[in-house]
């Protein structure tokens, strides 16, 4: 009876341990998990699929007028069966659409990875109402299917405006 | 004798290194309900082991 109930405590340890495993399978691993990596100026910022749980969370970054910004989007197919979605990217100021990025569809095969790159080039932002001058705040919004991500792009004046160089005499 | 008992101690070592290295990595995707589970989990597994050594006379 004694042996019976020993080896019964280290059936139900080891039956504690194989949920874990399944929790952590289940639940942390399966599923469709997106990555941005942003490059402005010379730093790589990655965004992982964590930092989206909580929601409404915007992720921001900063730039010059002038310069641009470089985008590489990742998702991570981590199910059984085929993943497909339309992937848009637009620029929005003060809940108006200005520019829109990108419209493509994707689709990945079971486990494997989909990459999408766009550049956001700040000049083509310029208007008639923006003054180079003044720093101004854009959202780039990133929709796969119904979720969505958010990144805030603020766009600074140059420090230093670039000076017209003298030609030279030959 | 002890060489072994070093080995083991070794492997023992590498399995609890890997488990806590892919937990570490995994525990973020986890949902809250799966962390709680996870959490119970991991309570009841020590809570085993212990009253399983414990019958053993350790």
């Amino acid at each position: 009876m004694a042996a019976k109930r020993k080896n019964l405590y280290l059936y139900l340890a080891l039956a504690c341990f194989l949920g874990l495993i399944a929790v952590f399978t289940v639940d942390g691993y399966l599923g469709v998990y997106d990555t941005i990596y942003i490059t402005a100026g010379e730093q790589e910022q990655k965004i992982e699929a964590d930092f989206w749980l909580r929601q409404d969370r915007v992720w921001s970054t900063g730039v010059n007028w002038d310069e641009k910004v470089f985008f590489r989007y990742e998702v991570d197919n981590r199910q059984f069966t085929k993943y497909s979605a339309d992937i848009t990217v637009s620029v929005w100021r003060s809940q108006e659409k200005v520019h829109e990025l990108l419209l493509q569809p994707m689709s990945i095969a079971a486990f494997k990875q989909g990459k999408l790159e766009w550049v956001l080039d700040t000049a083509e932002l310029k208007t008639e109402d923006i003054s180079p001058e003044q720093g101004y705040e854009f959202s780039v919004i990133v929709n796969r299917g119904e979720i969505e991500r958010k990144v805030i792009v603020h766009i600074s004046p140059s420090a230093y405006p670039t000076k017209p160089v003298p030609a030279t005499r030959g | 004798m002890k060489l072994e008992y070093i080995l083991y101690g070794f492997g023992i070592l590498f399995c609890l290194a890997g488990v806590g290295y892919l937990a570490a990595e995994y525990v973020r995707y986890l949902s809250e309900a799966g962390k709680l589970v996870s959490l119970l989990l991991t309570v009841g597994l020590f809570a085993f082991l212990g009253k399983y050594f414990d019958s053993l006379g350790w």
